[in-house]
Formats: structure tokens, sequence, C-alpha cells
């Protein structure tokens, strides 16, 4: 094999060298899985310790776009850095929140034990499970108000408790980098303020979160950074940079409505 | 004492099975995959009759070896046709279950020509009524250790595989309520999804070639799927879950044993019905009636 | 053995032999379409629960022939006993179903195999009895095409016919409710009570069937061909009329076969045929097969390659950074220089970005398809856009 075919396969040249500074740095992430809206070499850096939201209509590849980031489809193309590593030697601090839809909520498991899934990297590979471990993930529901739920079967929890639940999971892993998909989607007005509060007091402690949004009216009340795709990267930067008339339009097109495109830049 | 010689051994071996059965059925049931069981049963075929051919007996570490080859090459065919094909797990299913199961019945024939016997109908249905342990004569003879060499081979082979796969499953239960419940969670902790189909799909393949002898290919899904989904029913907690459907799997055993062998002459049969069946039909009448219980109490309450 | 096997392709077998081929061939035939709606709607492994299940209905079709007329073997009552339970498994699966927490998939699989259990069960209880004849019975698990009787043989036939007839005269209407339910409703189809024919059809050839191809394996002659047309065409009236082809083809080669090997279960000849068919789909259609794809992907891979080569090109990162892959392409001398080619791509690269870019802000529901397509913009859209696209981009 020549060592321009070499450097080819290894994608040594294709992409810029690894940011050591930024807690996800993904360049030329294509992903053209069947059944999963493509992703098209979309490049981005998330900014430490920012908020950032990931918009685009439907089928436009956002949570394959997190998926792809985390290796969890087949990539195309793509290398995936995360604070200056590869994301494989760095996943111990990463924290992933999956649609809620993507589990079975009659699994016979309790708020805690879903919890303290969160603890298993801590707790170690095939070692039980101790009382100090239930203590930390009974904090973490406490943390999203769930302490009372603990020991209920999460079928029985409302769609807001389960991503309550979802989301103390993802705390309690105590990361540095939390990748949520839709975790605002089909919550109460509660559940809501409860998780923005979280998003901004991990900001605060210097967290970077990437939340996959579809409400485009509290953007920018939420988030400072926005990542905005229809299959490619139209935009990406703070909020006010990335969204803009001619962003939207490049992303939505016909599919949003004058009323709604002023209310959004209002 | 025909029951010391042949009807110990054959209720031992068929509520070994289902144990077995039913432990790995809730790797199936709770991660809904229970057509995977279903699939898996006709798949190992091919690999069981090669394994047969290879080493020249019915017990041995080539049969498991050739079924486990074999489901788990059944298990990336589906994986393939669905992803290429756009197609539904199920549909792939039965692409591929059909495809391997006639290539063990061609098998089959084709080794019955060149003299090695192996029939199609101990493949359906088992062969539990073939069981027999010649040397106890009376109860005591039992805990004789000396009499244990005697014991039929399918016997101590289904005990060990049980027993580890018990440890297997004791020691992961962390680990096992984690890929059951969030597959795409447990990847980004480092479990990826190929080596959680792995395994998962090489302890069922494991308990189908175990209890394959006692209820042959297709009575296996029903002590995989049967018990497991009446513990759903039942409980909402992950160890009685395990547990419950233990028991309803050698409850299940047990009872339909006994109504096959003594229950079926007060039904106006000459003689003995066979056993792996009357379990099948036992293990799906509670499944059945724990369904309608549940349904009923669920319209109560 | 190769000459019978010609011999039987070309219909010079005997009386029964020709019945059964041609009578498999029409089965099969059916059989393809029926399975692509059963696809359609999610239920692809119903068959195989209903067709596990009319085997207690078989066995108790034989116990009260037998009680009846003194003769197990009559074709009729097994047909009816196996359609009855058949049925029932239908509806019971129905209901463990939407037994709260079961599942579809757990409901089949429970079906399946305790229906069989109880057939099993049932054998065994008629082997126990005295009287002869019941060696027949086995021939319905693998299948015994050699074997059938005239009467057998008429019997697929005419079933084969008729559910061919059918199909042709409503298939417009079949097509349409299973592939959009919603938009057939708006036409004012009875969407309901072809969903129901669906599953008659279905419940048809595979009682028909049994006694040809086995109940064990009669679910291939439903889901295979379907799934091996999946791989041709996306065009769901061509995906239909190709199941029916390989599934008519499959089974009339498998009848054949069978007719020229003897004493080989017919059911197991016919899957080894149908799924050869399968395979050769699933390989080398030119769409969807897996070398069509693989090698789609592998262009898809060396395309975005180039592109984020371009891209750093025209990022202003130093051509010598890149020289390995820019020399690779020829885009760059050994001195890091671009070359005329490498400027010729660099320009035509940064051209159709910019006319991309401006079509889908034009039309952004457009990038799924636009942006995965390895073609040029201008074999994409019509000429008249492109024109307009140009002109607004100078």
């Amino acid at each position: 094999m020549s060592p321009e075919i070499r450097a080819l396969i290894q994608g040594e040249e294709l992409h810029a060298p690894l940011d050591k500074q930024s807690p996800l740095d993904v360049s030329g992430l294509t992903v053209a899985y069947r059944r999963t809206p493509a992703v098209w070499n979309v490049d981005f850096k998330a900014v430490p310790g920012s908020l950032t939201a990931i918009l685009g209509p439907n089928g436009a590849g956002k949570s394959s776009f997190l998926k792809g980031a985390l290796g969890l489809v087949p990539t195309l193309e793509g290398r995936i850095g995360a604070f200056g590593l590869p994301i494989n030697k760095s996943r111990r601090r990463i924290a992933y929140v999956p649609q809620r839809e993507s589990v079975d909520w009659e699994f016979p498991a309790t708020a805690l034990d879903v919890v303290t899934m969160g603890l298993y990297r801590s707790i170690g590979w095939f070692r039980p499970i101790r009382r100090y471990h239930k203590e930390a993930a009974l904090e973490a529901l406490a943390q999203l108000g769930m302490a009372d739920f603990a020991s209920r079967q999460i079928g029985q929890l409302s769609g807001g408790q389960q991503q309550r639940v979802f989301l103390a999971r993802a705390l309690a892993q105590d990361a540095d980098l939390y990748l949520m998909d839709e975790p605002l989607a089909g919550v109460d007005a509660a559940t809501e303020r409860t998780i923005v509060t979280l998003l901004r007091h991990l900001a605060s402690s210097g967290k970077t979160a990437l939340v996959v949004h579809h409400d485009l009216s509290t953007v920018k009340e939420y988030f400072d950074q926005a990542l905005l795709l229809n299959v490619r990267r139209i935009a990406s930067g703070s909020v006010d940079e990335a969204i803009t008339e001619d962003t939207l339009q490049r992303a939505y097109g016909g599919r949003l409505a004058a009323p709604q495109l002023r209310a959004v830049l209002s | 004492m025909t029951f010391l010689q042949i009807d110990l051994p054959a209720m031992t071996l068929a509520i070994l099975a289902g144990l077995t059965a039913a432990l790995v059925g809730n790797l199936l049931i709770l991660r809904r995959q229970a057509l995977m069981g279903d699939a898996l049963s006709h798949m190992v075929l091919p690999g069981i009759v090669g394994g047969y051919v290879i080493s020249g007996h019915p017990k041995s570490w080539a049969i498991v070896g050739g079924a486990l080859l074999a489901g788990l090459l059944g298990a990336g065919l589906i994986s393939l046709i669905q992803r290429l094909g756009r197609l539904d797990a199920a549909t792939a299913m039965g692409v591929v279950l059909t495809t391997m199961f006639a290539a063990g019945v061609l098998l089959i024939e084709v080794i019955n020509i060149s003299g090695i016997h192996l029939d199609i109908e101990h493949a359906l249905y088992g062969s539990l009524e073939s069981v027999i342990w010649l040397y106890p004569v009376g109860w005591k003879d039992i805990f004789n250790p000396a009499g244990w060499a005697d014991l039929p081979r399918e016997i101590p082979f289904i005990a060990g595989t049980f027993f580890t796969l018990a440890t297997a499953f004791f020691i992961t239960a962390k680990e096992i309520r984690l890929v059951t419940f969030d597959p795409s969670f447990s990847a980004t902790l480092g479990i990826p999804f190929w080596l959680t189909e792995l395994l998962i799909n090489c302890a069922v393949a494991i308990a189908v070639v175990a209890a394959f002898d006692a209820v042959g290919s297709i009575l296996v899904i029903s002590m995989l799927i049967c018990p497991t989904a009446t513990a759903r029913l039942i409980t909402n907690r992950f160890n009685l879950q395990i547990g419950v459907s233990l028991f309803i799997a050698a409850f299940s055993a047990l009872l339909g044993y006994v109504f096959a062998v003594w229950g079926a002459p007060y039904l106006g049969s000459p003689g003995a019905v066979n056993a792996a069946g009357g379990i099948a039909c036992v293990a799906g009448t509670i499944l059945v009636s724990t369904s309608i219980l549940h349904v009923l109490l669920q319209k109560r309450a | 053995m190769l000459e019978s096997f010609i011999g039987a392709l070309l219909l010079e077998g005997g009386y029964n032999s020709v019945l059964v081929m041609v009578g498999l061939g029409l089965l099969g035939a059916a059989a393809g379409p029926v399975g692509t709606f059963m696809i359609i709607k999610g239920r692809p492994l119903l068959a195989d629960a209903v067709a596990h299940a009319t085997l207690p209905g078989i066995a108790a079709g034989f116990l009260l022939s037998l009680f009846l007329t003194g003769d197990g073997r009559n074709p009729i009552y097994l047909l009816v006993g196996a359609t009855i339970t058949g049925i029932t498994a239908a509806g019971a699966m129905h209901l463990l179903k939407d037994g709260i927490r079961i599942g579809e998939d757990a409901a089949t699989a429970a079906t399946l195999s305790v229906s069989f259990g109880a057939g099993v069960v049932l054998l065994s209880f008629i082997q126990n009895l005295p009287t002869a004849g019941q060696a027949g019975l086995n021939a319905y698990l693998l299948g015994q095409a050699a074997t059938m009787t005239q009467g057998e043989a008429w019997l697929v036939l005419a079933v084969g016919a008729t559910t061919l007839l059918i199909l042709f005269l409503v298939f417009k209407e079949l097509t349409i409710s299973a592939f959009d339910p919603i938009g057939a409703k708006a036409l004012g189809l009875p969407v309901r009570l072809l969903d129901l024919l669906t599953t008659a059809l279905m419940l048809l050839i595979v009682a028909s069937g049994l006694r040809a191809v086995g109940l064990v394996l009669i679910l291939a002659l439903l889901v295979t061909p379907a799934a091996a047309a999946r791989f041709w065409t996306d065009n769901i009236t061509r995906m239909t009329a190709i199941s029916a082809l390989l599934g008519g083809l499959g089974a009339y080669l498998g009848g054949a076969l069978s007719t020229a090997i003897s004493g080989i279960p017919t059911g197991a000849l016919i899957v080894a045929i149908m799924s050869s068919v399968f395979g050769f789909s699933l390989l080398f259609a030119p769409k969807g097969g897996a070398i069509a794809v693989a090698m789609r992907k592998h262009r898809l891979t060396k395309h975005i390659q180039r592109l984020r080569v371009l891209g750093r090109i025209a990022d202003g990162v130093a051509l010598a950074e890149l020289i390995k892959v820019a020399r690779h392409y020829g885009w760059a001398d050994t001195n890091g220089r671009p070359t005329m080619s490498g400027e010729i791509a660099a320009k035509s690269w940064a051209k159709e970005e910019k006319l991309r870019s401006l079509y889908l802000t034009d039309r952004p529901e457009e990038a799924n398809r636009i942006t995965l397509s390895l073609m040029p913009l201008h074999r994409l859209i019509p000429r008249d856009v492109l024109a307009d696209l140009e002109r607004r981009s100078s």
C-alpha cells in the first residue's frame, strides 16, 4: 500500500489537527446509514463551558449527528475527538442522554436502578453495587426532585419524570461533556424549568452540554451556542450569529412559516 | 421400579432443560426480542448436525461448537439482510431461519445416506422418552456415586450448562440489566452493540443446544418464551423476574411430564403422549391464564 | 438424477407430478405478493405461527375422520382441521399481543411453539392408537410432494389458481391498502375488509401448501420471494410483481427437484431454491444488493475525502501540508505547487458547492437527496432551474 493511500485511509490529511481545548471536536462527520437521516461532512467544535443547541428540521440528522459522534451508528468518514483525545479514550468524561423513546419503559427496573447505571464505570465491571453507590445515585435523583420516586418502577412514572430519571443518570456519571437527545421533548413545564436550571448549573460549573432541541422559540433564552443542521452544517457559533433569517431559511425553507420566523428572531 | 429408571431421569432432564431455557429466555424477553429465540432454535440445526458428523456421536462439544457457529452465522446474516434490504428484523429472521433449518434437514438426509443415524423427528420433538438410567433399583441407589457414572450423558451435560450459565448470569447481573435496558447508553460506556448481541446470541444458542435433546428445536421456544413472558406479567422487579421465570419453567416441566405420562391415559390415550409437547402445553396454559388474570385485575384496578 | 430433473421441468413426469409442479408454481406466485403485503403490514411471521398451529388441527382432523369414516387420511378433514386451528392461533395471537406487556414478538413465539406442542401431543396420541395409516401425517411437517394423491395435487392446483385469480382481480386495491392505508381510506376503499382478505389468502396458501411444503418451512414461500424482491426495486407495483415471479419460479423448480430426488422433504428443497434466489438477489441486485451498496459506500467515502482535501485547500491550508493526498489525486506536483488539474478541480469544486448551497437554500427539504448523490448537480435538477441558479450565483 502506498503511503498516500494509507494516509487517505487513516484520514490524516483530511482533517485539521485535533483541538486540545474543545470538549468535542468533530471533523468531516458523515453518516449515511440506511434508515437514519444523513449527516454530511459536518465540522463542529464545542466551546468549553457552553450550552449548545443542535437545531434543524425533522430528518436533518440532529440525532444522527450525536450518535455518529459517539460511534453509536456506523460513520462513512469523520474524526471525532473529545478533550484533545480520540473519543474512545475520553468516554469517561462524556455522558449521553438518549431519546426517551429509545428504551422500553416497561422494563423491570426502578428509578434508582436506572440512575445507578450512570455509576457503572466508577463501580467497575462485574463488581457489586455498594450502599454508597446507591446513596450517590439517590443524591443525583434528589437534584432533579425525584428522591421520592426512587423505588418506583420506571413504567409508572410520567414522561417528564422519566426524562428526569435519564438526566439524573447522566448527572451521576459526573462527566464534563453532556450529549442530550431531545431532553425537552414532550415534558411538562415544571420539568422543562428543572432541566434548564440543571443545564445552567452544569454550564456555570464549567461543564459543556450539547442538546438536540426542537423548540426554536426558546433557543435564545436557554442556550448560548447553536449548531444548525440540515444534513450539512448550515451554521454554528453563538446563538445570535448562527440563527438569522438567512440561516433559518436555509435550514427549514418553506417548513417554517413567516410568523414563526419573526417570533424566533425578535 | 421403572419410575427411577425411566421417569426420574426424564423428569430431571426436562426440568434442567426448562431452567436453562428460561434463564436465557429472560435476555430475549427483556430486550423484546422473543423472535430471536424462534430464529436461533431453528438456525442451530445445521450446526448440530455438522457437529454430529464431525464427532460421530450425539453428545459432544463439537455439537455445541457447531451450534454456536451456526447460530452466530445466522444472527450475522439476519442483521446484514436487515440493513441491506431495509427489512424489519422479523422478515430477515423468517428468511434466515427457514434457510438454515432446511440446510439442517438436507444435511440429515445426506448423512442418513452415509449411514449415521439422526432423524428429523428427534430434531423436531426431542427424545425425552429415550433417556434411561439403568443403575438404580431402589431409592437409595440414587445417592450412590457409583451409579452416577451410568447417568444418561444428557443429564450431566445440561446440568453443567445450566450451572455455567447461571454462574455467568449471577456475576454479570448488573451488566445484563444495563445492556438489556439501554444498549445505546451501554455502548457509550464502552460495551459496544456487537458485543452485547454476540454474547446474548451465544447464551441463547448454548441453551438451545443443551435443551435440544429434551424438547427438540421447536418446543424449546416455548421454554424460552412462556415462563419468562409469564414472569413479566407477575413482577416488576428484576431479580424476581428471573426467579419467577425459573420457578415457572421447572413447574411446567414437572407438571407437563406428569400430565403426559400419567395423565394422558385418563383422557383416553392407550399410552403416554409426547412429554415435550405436554410441557409446552402446560407452559402455554400458564401464560394464557396469567395474561387473562392480568387483564381482569387491571380492569378492576 | 439430472435427466429426471430436466424431464420434470419439461413436464414429462407423471400426471401427478405435473399437477403438483404446476400447482406449486401457481401457489408460489400467489404467495409472493401476499407475503409482500404481510411484510408491509408488519406481520411477516404471522404465517409461521399459523403454519405451526395447523399441526393440532391436522391431528384432530385425522382423529375425526378416523372416527367418522374409518380412514384418517381424508385430506378434506385434515385441511378443515388445519384451517380451524390456524385461524384460532391467529386470533389467540391477537389477544395475547394486546394482553398488556407480552408484546407481539413474544406472542408470536409463544403461539407458534405451544400450538406446535399441542400438535405433537395429539400426534403421539394417534401413534398410540392401534389403527394403521398414521404414517402419512409426517408428510405434513416437511412436505412430501412425491407421495401426494391426485386429489391432493388437484387441491393445491385449485387453491393456487383461485388465490392468484383473486389477487389479479383486486391487485390494485390490495397494493394501495397495504402500502398506504390512509390514502386508501381516503379513496373510499374498504381497508379493513382488504386487510382481512390478505390474511385469509395467507391462511389459504398455508393450509393448502402444507401437504407439499410442510408446516415447518412454508413460511419461506411467503417471506423469501417478497424479501428478495426488495433488493431489485423500490417501486411497489414492480416489487410485488417480482415477488410473484420469484415465488412461482422457486416453487416450480423446487417441485421439479423433489420429483427428481425422491425421499427428501419437498419443503427443504423448495427452501433451498428460494434461498438461493434470495442469496443471489442479496449479493448481485444492481441497486440494493450487497456488492452495489458496498461500492456505493466506497464511492461516497472517497468522494467526501476528496471534498475535504479541496475544502482544506480552499480554507487556505498550505498545499505542502496536504502534499501526499493532493499528489495522489494529481492536484500538486512534488514541490507542493498546484498543478493545472488541481486548479481546475478546486475551481469546479467551489462552483459546484456554491450552486448546491444556493439550490438547497431554495429547497432545504431536498437536502438528503442532493447531498447524498455523487452526481453533479446538473444531473439532479432540471436544466432551467440550474440555469437560474447559475445566473444568480454570478
